[in-house]
């Protein structure tokens, strides 16, 4: 699993997920997805379109991420979810605490909005 | 002060010097070797660690072998096996058997490498390579055990199936190696109403494992605060306040939960997070999806959940089921789905053999060899 951050201006960073997000993955990526993209408090737009499997976990680390940054006056918003990625997503109704939305643009504007 | 500490602003006494010298005569380098083992994960006697050498250590159903196998699919000499500590690989040779040695799925021929975490299987009988310290060996053996205690907890909690009567019930657990937080269970609220409902924790362990029993026990005990077991919505949105994620170490859970009237013949239920339940009429011509859409529980506080109902044919068979049920690997390494797995649902009875074993056996033969990645949890209640 891997995790890139980017910054996208001085308040957004871009965070890039790819690989299986199951309980081996998201050991790889949980530290410094807390660290680096949570902590700081600044908003993050998630990239999931190189995320090709979403288990509890995975699910478990955006919860309790974008609760942190909601403490912080922040949010995050997910984007970009495969077919089989966003049915995951839908099942778990996470977009009634994380937006979500099908590109980068729209997940900006959601942010800002 | 201990060695290598030369930043340490503690004053070196005599007394320091008398102790770290006296350590140093005691000091011993670590001198433990990885060893090769195999771990029977699915056959005669799951959890089994049987060590490899140089020495080859024939398997098979022979007295004559060194590990003999009860299982009438292997042959009575199958297969060799050997490990050098110094190297990572151990190696496998197939005695001709007769119904062959297969690695990660791939029937082989003569000798082939062993690699840590690849999967032996020859008749009914799955194990897995490890490459390890003895100090590991303990550790894992020793978690071993507690899983195995927590998953006999666990199982002695679930409610024995119903055989008779206007409702009966069948259903299938195998907890995966590692123990998921699965639970589930059904009871009569009054004499014309039942209760059924499964929870999976996010997780895998001990820890998902004791916070499911938790969930599963406030059930069983109808233990919610000011709520009224017969609605959905209610029982959701109590167990939410209650099992907030902050308050259980992160851990969130997944349910579905519903209600039959046996006399209005009206199902009421709602579901947080979780994939539908099914309901299969008698001609199973059709899989109705059961699901309302909810977060997920302990995500949120202060959430409320909506419920929905349906009325339920005579015959009508309901599937309750948990993730792992259908999130498989399959045998050609891709991952299956809850499309793949829902004509399951509506393919024909098999004589002799419950709904749920029938449906375990049709995922068993999709999936890798070995067991599931996931508990497998599946409840079947069939209204007549």
């Amino acid at each position: 699993m891997e995790l890139e951050v980017s910054p996208i201006d001085d308040s957004i960073n871009r965070v890039r997920l790819v690989g299986r997000m199951d309980s081996p993955g998201v050991d790889q990526i949980e530290l410094r997805f807390t660290a680096g993209v949570i902590a700081n408090g600044r908003k993050a737009v998630i990239d999931l379109s190189g995320v090709s499997f979403l288990a509890s976990m995975g699910i478990r680390m955006f919860i309790a991420g974008a609760r942190s940054l909601q403490l912080k006056g922040s949010k995050m918003a997910l984007f970009g979810a495969t077919t089989e990625v966003q049915s995951v997503l839908d099942t778990v109704a996470l977009d009634q605490i994380i937006p979500i939305a099908a590109t980068e643009s729209q997940a900006l504007a959601l942010l800002k909005a | 002060m201990t060695d290598g500490d030369s930043n340490s602003t503690e004053p070196i006494t005599e007394r320091t010097m008398v102790a770290t010298v006296a350590q140093m005569a005691t000091f011993k380098p670590s001198i433990e070797s990885r060893e090769h083992y195999m771990v029977v994960v699915e056959g005669w006697e799951v959890g089994k660690r049987i060590r490899l050498r140089d020495k080859p250590l024939k398997l098979g159903r022979g007295a004559s072998c060194d590990v003999v196998i009860p299982d009438s699919q292997v042959s009575g000499q199958h297969c060799e096996l050997s490990g050098k500590s110094s190297q990572t690989d151990a190696s496998i040779m197939d005695l001709n058997s007769t119904n062959g040695s297969f690695v990660n799925g791939k029937r082989i021929q003569g000798t082939v490498r062993f690699r840590p975490g690849a999967l032996l299987r020859i008749g009914a009988q799955t194990f897995r390579h490890e490459y390890l310290l003895p100090s590991e060996v303990r550790k894992a053996e020793e978690m071993g055990r507690d899983l195995e205690k927590a998953r006999h907890y666990v199982q002695s909690l679930l409610p024995a199936p119903i055989r008779s009567g206007p409702i009966l019930t069948d259903w299938m657990y195998l907890p995966s190696t590692e123990l998921g937080g699965d639970a589930f269970g059904y009871h009569q609220l009054t004499e014309s109403t039942f209760a059924g409902y499964l929870v999976d924790v996010s997780g895998h362990g001990v820890g998902a494992a004791m916070h499911s029993v938790s969930v599963m026990n406030v059930l069983r005990q109808r233990a919610l605060p000011n709520t009224d077991f017969h609605d959905p919505s209610q029982v959701l949105r109590s167990l939410n306040d209650m099992f907030q994620m902050e308050s259980h170490d992160g851990m969130y859970f997944s349910a579905w939960y519903g209600v039959y009237d046996i006399r209005t013949r009206l199902l009421r239920y709602a579901s947080a997070g979780h994939h539908p339940a099914y309901l299969v009429d008698s001609a199973r011509e059709s899989a109705r999806p059961l699901q309302t859409r909810n977060l997920v529980i302990g995500a949120m506080p202060g959430l409320d959940f909506s419920a929905a109902s349906v009325e339920v044919a005579p015959g009508s068979n309901v599937y309750v089921f948990s993730d792992g049920v259908f999130e498989v690997t399959t045998r050609q390494e891709t991952q299956w789905g809850l499309a793949d797995f829902l004509p399951l649902l509506t393919a024909p009875a098999v004589e002799g053999s419950t709904e749920s074993s029938r449906i375990y056996s049709a995922v068993a033969k999709v999936a890798q060899p070995g067991p599931l990645e996931d508990d497998f949890s599946l409840m079947v209640v069939t209204f007549l």
